[in-house]
């Protein structure tokens, strides 16, 4: 769907533009960087944690996690923004193959998605300026985003500070909760 | 700059008095079908369950006592058909008032389910739910299968260990409700009304059916019923758990035969390359490889068979005579899956012929070094030889005349050194 840079600013709701402006932080059509979907989900889950995303609520979903399915976090609001973003072509989605899995589902910048945020020079805004401090190590390098087997981290490539991302995959070895009973679905049996 | 769009306020969905069901195919097959319900002693309507699936194993059966590792569970069978299915009551510990339904069938879809009374639940909570009872085949149904069925799950799941590898089991879940909270006169205008809603429990919503008064949405992780399905309806979505179960496995197959290929191609890349402790690094990879390959056909066999069982079952059944026609797709699915079968048939088949090419050319390689290191030993024997007549020769002060004599000797045997040296050049510069 092409249009101006106006158009495309009206389109865009305040959620979509932070997203975009978190794939500038970690991606570039230019430069042949791209973030994995995970990886984009663990840092949104923080940053809605620091209230970054009030429009989000928990939603947990089974997603890739490495080369294992586990429950993460996906707001369906999320989906959606991400699709509006890929809908206006400032987001390319783009499946990478890998050594250990068989592809990686991952996002990046556009051309069009960079001049854009360029143009309405979105990093010296308010959620702009938020996004990039909690994304941002004490030594001012940007944190990037690995996968350890408990919780994905935020990990300072320069200094090795870490900031965990707790809560993003659930403890599924717990009891289930509330009082049940067996259940069988009724119907023809083979 | 323009505002957000004002958010619209989230209608009360809630999941009423559910019942849910996870559910997965496991290898299974008529034999150890018969073999767990007689091991449980389905047939002799025991008042009291069985403990089965503890950790450990018994040394020697020649002494009376043993111990184990930990704790099984307790299934106490409450319907059965020796060679078709079991429906057992599951409990973690024989005082446990917390039971969960666990139902195996010959075909392997193997289902968790629960009913959970007087509730109502959040959309978060159902998934939970659906995630904690997804983690219980690991921990409850699993070590209570063969060695057999655990290696091919082993396989299927490309792990050293399933019984301790939880997050790699993938599931399709049923959810059967009185209500969402809300009324909606069909699936279609739920879905007008509230959409992007019951996405967040089904994984996007592939299909979306109203049949008497019940509203189906199904996706890619679950589906709901809201509303209280028929038997027939009951029957057509036992078939929906069992097809959307193996479309998960099939994708596990076909993802594993594609690592495999890869793993194997990337081998031969390596081969011209290679020394020879590489080589026999390599040999026994494609050992390793091929003993994954076998299995893998094996357990693709398995499953083909197991999806003819289920489509005859489902072809037969009054279900699909009373309700529309390809209702739930269940008809083209099966055919999907099917025609899936084939085409991985084909590719295993090429698989083990370029297997078998690969080990050809790690021998071959194999076989050159192992002439070249030969022919280079040759040469210097050779070559001592030489240094060593000459060394004599000059340690005993030969005279002209006896050098000469040494000189005639070794020319030959030096003209013979030059040819063998050229060529061993010839042959083995690589």
């Amino acid at each position: 769907m092409p249009c101006t840079i106006a158009e495309l600013d009206a389109h865009l709701d305040e959620d979509q533009k932070k997203i975009l402006y978190i794939y500038a932080l970690y991606s570039s059509e230019e430069e042949l960087r791209f973030m994995q979907y995970t990886g984009m989900l663990s840092i949104c889950f923080h940053l809605m944690k620091k209230g970054i995303f009030p429009n989000y609520k928990e939603q947990l979903l089974i997603y890739d996690y490495k080369a294992d399915r586990r429950y993460l976090w996906e707001d369906k609001k999320f989906m959606n923004d991400i699709n509006v973003l890929r809908k206006y072509n400032v987001l390319i989605r783009a499946r990478a193959r890998s050594k250990e899995y068989r592809d990686v589902n991952s996002h990046q910048i556009s051309r069009f998605g960079s001049q854009y945020l360029k143009e309405c020079n979105y990093a010296s805004t308010d959620p702009g300026k938020k996004i990039l401090s909690h994304l941002k190590c004490n030594c001012g390098n940007l944190r990037r985003v690995v996968f350890e087997d408990d919780d994905p981290v935020l990990k300072c490539a320069r200094c090795g500070n870490v900031v965990n991302v707790r809560g993003f995959l659930y403890n599924l070895h717990e009891p289930l909760g509330r009082s049940h009973s067996a259940f069988f679905l009724g119907g023809d049996k083979l | 700059m323009s505002a957000a769009p004002a958010e619209k306020p989230d209608p009360d969905l809630k999941v009423l008095n559910p019942s849910i069901i996870v559910s997965q195919w496991i290898p299974m097959g008529i034999n150890n079908m018969v073999s767990l319900n007689r091991h449980l002693g389905s047939h002799k309507k025991y008042a009291a369950p069985t403990e089965f699936g503890m950790l450990g194993e018994v040394e020697s059966i020649k002494d009376a006592e043993f111990k184990m590792n930990k704790p099984g569970v307790f299934l106490y069978s409450v319907d059965f058909d020796f060679s078709n299915f079991v429906d057992a009551h599951l409990r973690c510990s024989l005082d446990s008032k917390q039971i969960v339904g666990l139902r195996v069938d010959k075909s392997g879809l193997a289902s968790f389910g629960v009913g959970i009374p007087d509730s109502s639940l959040s959309f978060d909570e159902v998934k939970i739910t659906i995630g904690k009872l997804t983690y219980r085949f690991v921990d409850y149904l699993f070590p209570m299968l063969t060695d057999v069925q655990q290696d091919m799950l082993n396989i299927l799941y490309d792990v050293e260990d399933i019984l301790k590898s939880h997050f790699t089991v993938t599931t399709y879940a049923l959810i059967i409700t009185e209500s969402l909270g809300v009324s909606a006169g069909s699936s279609k205008q739920f879905l007008e009304e509230y959409p992007l809603k019951v996405d967040a429990i089904t994984d996007w919503i592939l299909q979306d059916v109203t049949i008497d008064t019940c509203q189906v949405f199904i996706g890619m992780r679950a589906a709901i019923c809201v509303g209280n399905p028929s038997r027939e309806l009951q029957t057509a979505l036992q078939h929906v758990l069992f097809i959307k179960s193996i479309f998960n496995v099939s994708l596990n197959l076909f993802s594993l035969i594609w690592n495999l290929g890869k793993k194997l191609r990337l081998i031969n890349k390596q081969v011209p390359n290679a020394g020879y402790k590489a080589l026999k690094g390599f040999n026994f990879e494609i050992g390793k490889l091929n003993n994954e390959l076998s299995l893998l056909s094996v357990l693709d066999e398995m499953f083909q068979v197991s999806i003819r069982d289920k489509q005859e079952a489902w072809n037969n059944s009054g279900s699909k005579k009373s309700l529309p026609e390809n209702v739930f797709n269940i008809d083209r699915d099966f055919h999907d899956e099917n025609a899936k079968t084939e085409d991985r048939r084909l590719i295993l088949k090429e698989l083990t012929t370029y297997l078998e090419g690969v080990r050809d050319n790690i021998e071959q390689r194999m076989d050159l070094i192992l002439t070249k290191n030969s022919e280079y030993l040759n040469l210097i024997v050779l070559a001592l030889t030489v240094i060593t007549v000459i060394s004599v020769a000059d340690i005993f002060s030969f005279n002209l005349d006896q050098w000469a004599v040494v000189i005639l000797a070794m020319i030959p045997f030096a003209g013979a050194s030059l040819i063998y040296v050229k060529n061993y050049l010839k042959n083995f510069k690589l």
